[in-house]
């Protein structure tokens, strides 16, 4: 299905377009079972176990996994499975938030950097190239400390290592729209900017958005197990995954399980979000990675870049795996 | 064209201003300051602030941001390290050519494996191998880098004994550096790769090709290929330019005397000239890298046209 | 899952293919020693920022200076200071002058000899230029520094100072060759010349340090049957920053020597046969301490009643693993003034003088179980740094703490972080440790003095201080240490710290090195070592 770039769609035509998109494209079925599956998974475990997360059982230090204890438990006697599951909250969260963040900023200045263009765009993007050419760590480490370590500050450290990549789409997504023959024509007749924007512009990068934002999701879980491998995490007690795996990983010859268990979680995680990413780009977006989606004969002079912006949506996903492992 | 570079290089260097800015008031915002650092458990209040005074820390920060950036443009003085006190350009030098090994030839074998395990997939798109080549790709866009590192080091290091468990110096001890590395953009190559072969194959200058009767062999790897390169060119370069900074956890897991282990430590030590120096190798570094990609596509990409631009 | 089969096989083929083109076969076990004596191994986290022993100190640069560098008196792992590079010394009358007889025939690694100018020299220098030495304020008391004759040194102070032993016995106090200085330039953090038993062979930035046997060495300290030259040739400190690294290497026998602290592991290595474990206790004190300064913790009854709460098996037992031994009084065991008995001034573990204590205070229990006075609930920071084991103690404390009543939120900085939040009195509790070679550590860290400095926690009592300003002008050592343990049994009942524990490692030394000894402050005694195979 496709979004007409122009216009809306009704709502039965809508329902009809994703039930054909679940039906055709397989990662949208895998991506969202497997989150399904992560989540309910988490979910019920939470639920029905006596264990509390933080709950030290004297004598139950480093045992394998077992009936009792399906995921073992760590070497402060504390129930993995328990804690594998309430971090799914916390990954939850910081996935969540991390990206609103990284989204909401890249919306604002994108599109004030595509709509307006000129100076406003150049200073903007020029601070974007920086950022993202900034080591990641200093980000974290300036907000951890400065701040205070802790899981929120933690989200905004990868909320705002994200915002960049949000920009570029936004602002290239923007200049396009801005740029087409309609939305001209809606500002010689006078329309408001804010009009323009609201009701011309915003539609017809939502689709885009969703998809980065879901891929995005998957980085900013690594990233941010990546900033717990040097301390700057989640704080204790609290069961975040990466700082879990963190904890495991110098008893991978005597306990195993403190680390397979969580990895495997950020790894299903991530696979799931990357999958649905692919599902919804097939169904909202077939036109994303297409250069004929970008103007030609451009009305304001486009910036160098542009046509890049398309690839690097899927460029980024590597990208800030990279980042990540700068922070981590 | 030289108008555009000359654009992209003028934006480079405000980019470098805001960048050498950004790091400048970070590390000065952080809490704890180089003297602190330094002295450690034991100063007394006159220690610190007589090494502070001599490190220059009470001057006003734009003062010492002007002062760091007079000397390293006009000189090309980057400084000394507050701890070391050895030349930070030194520093950088020493560990420059293992990183610059690294990170090639992590994005060298991301590029060859990349390209061909895409282009297996594809030619079997639909089938088994091309399943199982998707799947991998998504596996290995998720697997945590660090965690698999580790993987790495206990399976083919100790379990089988194949390759050393860390350290440098021999081809067998970039094995798996390298590998851990490049996992993360094969897979997108490969996924790039796939998508735009699968594309280009439905073109109609690909069809009269195979029309015309030129074996398909030929049109694939003529035809095809070159014509599907360009978006994981983009990526590779992007790759290619943060592993040069941006390589920590891997430096610190097997020990590889690298430039991001050397600037994240910095930073925890509240180095400023140091971090400095590393940003102001790597960020002109990165976007170099990007620069000449896309310079390279635009040569190469007919529908990129620098007039246009 | 298809993807979780194919991948091994993937990166089996690939790593095959890099490994064949590279065309090298990786010898993974082979020894890391040539002929003429061999090589000890051993990995380092941190790489030292310098090798001036006068220059900033890490804990890279804290392994390899004894090797590099004698000092004029060392001390021996019972406390005792034996001679070193100083023959005898004599204390003057006023205990103003410390005279030290210098051994002849001592020369540098440069062939330069060792004589009062050196000495006088090293530390006129360490005057003027060693602020960032951890020592720079001890060394600052040094009055002056004059050459007697050509083997006789003498330390002048304006008052008298116990603490020189102790001072000069530390690390950073070795004698530099004047000739080597002078000729290093800005550069003798990375061409240190001592007079120890290794010099510096090669440095590769971000690799590692090879140090080089002293063939001419024979001026041993006398904790060692070998005062002569050591018995291998090569002593290689290679750096691993990621302890699952270091564990892996010692498993591969790239490493020969490694301080593990986990006992699961432990067992493990206990069983394999390639290897000798000795579990051996650190000189230092992990302890609790209250910002005095900061209501309610200015309080000595709360102070008092969270140290009640504290249950320090429970601590070993858990968060250790039993790898330490529960400390009760703030000096610890190799110091002068330790007593063990002086526990009984503090806090051993009590939940219902816990309570009582802060019932006196005036808070009482609201309906959640929480502590309250005045409709302010009783809550607090727990600040520490990211060193492990700290995140599983402060957990455990955490739960200590609740179990009473009291919310603890667990705030971990890195170091630098956690040195300025404490300066600047922006914590409520801190974890912290500390390893010092002298009971003046008291002052140090508890002294009105200091506070905002070293005395993080802002604790001020003057009897403590008089006392602590007279043990640093004692030198007779059993006055001395009745001084300290007076002062440690008000500082006890003022509760400012809560000694935890004293930590133990587990020293796991590949079999074919023989010989290998712990010395004071945990440092690694190589005189005797000899290489099996050798």
């Amino acid at each position: 299905m496709k979004l007409a770039r122009q216009g809306r769609l009704g709502q039965a035509e809508i329902l009809a377009g994703w039930r054909q998109a679940w039906r055709q494209s397989r990662s949208l079925r895998w991506g969202l079972s497997l989150l399904a599956l992560v989540l309910s998974f988490c979910l019920a475990a939470a639920l029905l176990t006596p264990y509390a997360p933080d709950q030290l059982l004297p004598g139950s230090r480093l045992l394998p996994p077992s009936g009792e204890h399906p995921f073992g438990t760590d070497t402060l006697g504390r129930d993995l499975l328990s804690r594998v599951a309430f971090g799914g909250g916390l990954a939850l969260q910081m996935a969540a938030l991390g990206i609103g963040l990284s989204l909401a900023a890249g919306l604002a200045l994108g599109s004030l950097a595509g709509y307006y263009g000129g100076w406003v765009d150049q200073l903007l993007s020029r601070l974007m190239d920086g950022w993202l050419a900034l080591p990641a760590a200093l980000v974290a480490v300036v907000i951890v400390a400065r701040l205070g370590a802790s899981l929120d500050h933690l989200i905004l450290a990868l909320g705002l290592m994200g915002v960049p990549t949000f920009y570029r789409m936004v602002r290239s997504n923007t200049l396009s729209v801005r740029c087409s023959a309609y939305v001209e024509a809606a500002v010689t007749l006078g329309a408001r900017d804010s009009r323009v924007m609201w009701r011309h512009v915003f539609p017809n990068i939502l689709s885009p958005l969703v998809v980065l934002a879901t891929t995005h999701a998957g980085i900013a879980l690594l990233t941010g197990s990546s900033l717990s491998f040097i301390g700057l995490g989640a704080q204790p007690p609290l069961p975040e995954w990466g700082s879990l795996m963190a904890a495991g990983r110098n008893y991978l010859d005597t306990g195993w399980w403190l680390s397979f268990f969580p990895g495997l979680a950020v790894t299903l995680t991530v696979i799931g979000l990357n999958l649905l990413g692919d599902g919804l780009r097939d169904a909202l977006d077939p036109g994303l990675c297409r250069e004929e989606a970008l103007p030609q004969g451009a009305c304001s002079e486009p910036q160098a870049g542009d046509w890049r912006a398309s690839t690097r949506t899927e460029a980024e996903r590597s990208l800030p795996l990279v980042r990540g492992e700068g922070t981590g | 064209m030289g108008f555009y570079i000359a654009r992209r290089l003028a934006g480079i260097v405000l980019t470098m201003l805001a960048v050498s800015f950004l790091v400048y008031t970070g590390l000065t915002l952080a809490p704890g300051d180089t003297a602190e650092a330094l002295l450690g458990e034991h100063a007394s209040a006159e220690q610190v602030a007589a090494l502070r005074s001599r490190l220059n820390l009470d001057a006003p920060l734009p003062e010492r941001y002007a002062d760091y950036m007079a000397a390293a443009v006009s000189r090309g003085d980057l400084g000394r390290s507050l701890l070391s006190d050895r030349p930070v350009a030194e520093v950088i030098r020493e560990r420059l050519p293992a990183t610059l090994l690294l990170a090639g030839l992590s994005v060298l074998l991301a590029a060859g494996l990349g390209i061909a395990l895409g282009l297996l997939a594809a030619v079997h798109r639909g089938g088994r191998l091309d399943l199982a080549l998707v799947s991998g790709t998504v596996l290995g866009l998720a697997i945590p880098p660090y965690w698999l590192a580790i993987l790495f080091i206990q399976f083919f290091a100790l379990r089988l004994g194949w390759l050393p468990v860390f350290g440098s110096g021999t081809a067998a001890h970039l094995v798996l550096p390298t590998l851990t590395l490049s996992l993360p953009a094969m897979a997108v190559v490969a996924r790039l790769v796939r998508a735009s072969v699968i594309e280009v194959s439905r073109s109609d200058f690909v069809r009269t090709a195979l029309a015309k009767g030129l074996p398909p062999r030929r049109v694939l790897l003529r035809h095809i290929l070159p014509n599907s390169l360009l978006p994981a060119l983009v990526v590779l370069g992007l790759n290619l330019g943060h592993l040069v900074g941006g390589a920590f956890v891997v430096e610190t897991i097997f020990a590889w005397p690298g430039l991001g282990r050397l600037t994240v430590q910095a930073i925890f030590d509240r180095d400023i000239p140091m971090v400095m120096g590393s940003a102001l190798v790597v960020a002109p570094l990165c976007l170099g890298v990007n620069l000449a990609v896309d310079l390279l596509h635009g040569m190469l990409d007919p529908r990129v046209r620098h007039g246009a631009l | 899952m298809r993807p979780k089969s194919s991948l091994p096989a993937v990166v089996l083929v690939l790593s095959l293919l890099i490994a064949g083109c590279a065309g090298s076969t990786p010898s993974v076990t082979a020894p890391a020693s040539s002929g003429g004596g061999g090589t000890l191994t051993r990995s380092m986290t941190d790489e030292p920022t310098s090798l001036d022993p006068q220059g900033a100190a890490n804990s890279g640069a804290n392994l390899m200076l004894p090797y590099l560098f004698d000092t004029l008196v060392t001390r021996q792992s019972d406390g005792q200071y034996v001679p070193l590079l100083a023959e005898s010394w004599q204390v003057g009358s006023d205990g103003k002058t410390v005279d030290f007889k210098l051994r002849q025939g001592v020369k540098f690694h440069d062939g330069s000899a060792l004589d009062a100018k050196a000495v006088v020299f090293t530390f006129e220098r360490f005057k003027a230029q060693g602020d960032k030495s951890p020592i720079a304020g001890n060394i600052k008391e040094i009055a002056s520094i004059t050459a007697l004759d050509e083997s006789t040194v003498r330390f002048s102070f304006a008052k008298p100072t116990a603490t020189v032993f102790s001072t000069l016995s530390m690390p950073y106090a070795g004698i530099l060759s004047p000739s080597a200085v002078a000729a290093a330039g800005q550069d003798v953090g990375r061409k240190p010349v001592g007079t120890g038993p290794f010099k510096l062979g090669d440095w590769q930035s971000g690799v590692g340090v090879t140090l080089v046997r002293n063939p001419d060495y024979n001026w041993g300290t006398p904790e060692a049957k070998n005062r002569g030259p050591v018995k291998f040739e090569k002593l290689v400190f290679k750096l691993i920053p990621d302890p699952s690294t270091q564990l892996a290497a010692l498993q591969s026998g790239d490493v020969d020597v490694l301080f593990v602290n986990e006992p699961s592991q432990l067992t493990t290595l206990e069983k394999d046969n390639n290897f000798a474990v000795q579990r051996v206790n650190l000189d230092s004190l992990i302890y609790l301490g209250f910002n005095c300064a900061k209501p309610p913790f200015d309080d000595v009854k709360v102070r008092q009643a969270l140290s009640f709460a504290v249950n320090k098996d429970q601590i070993v037992q858990t968060a250790l693993a039993g790898m330490g031994a529960v400390a009760s009084t703030p000096l610890t065991p190799s110091l002068l003034g330790y007593n063990a008995d002086l526990g009984s001034y503090g806090q051993g573990f009590d939940p219902a003088k816990a309570k009582s204590l802060l019932t006196q205070a005036g808070f009482n229990q609201g309906a959640d179980g929480v502590w309250q006075r005045g409709g302010q609930k009783l809550t607090a920071r727990l600040l520490t740094s990211t060193r492990a084991p700290n995140d599983a103690i402060a957990t455990v404390l955490q739960s200590q703490f609740k179990t009473l009543g009291v919310p603890v939120e667990i705030q971990q900085l890195d170091s630098a972080a956690v040195m300025k939040s404490t300066t600047e009195g922006a914590f409520d509790i801190l974890l912290w440790r500390y390893e010092w070679n002298d009971p003046d550590a008291l002052n140090i860290y508890l002294g009105g003095s200091r506070i905002r400095q070293t005395n993080r926690v802002f604790y001020s009592n003057k009897a403590v201080d008089d006392l602590l300003r007279k043990g640093l002008s004692e030198f007779d050592s059993a006055k001395r240490a009745g001084i300290y343990q007076e002062a440690q049994k008000l500082i006890l009942a003022d509760a400012p710290w809560q000694p935890l524990y004293l930590p133990v490692e587990g020293l796991v030394v590949g079999k074919r090195v023989q010989g290998l000894k712990i010395g004071a402050l945990g440092r690694m005694l190589v005189n005797d070592v000899t290489l099996a195979g050798q």
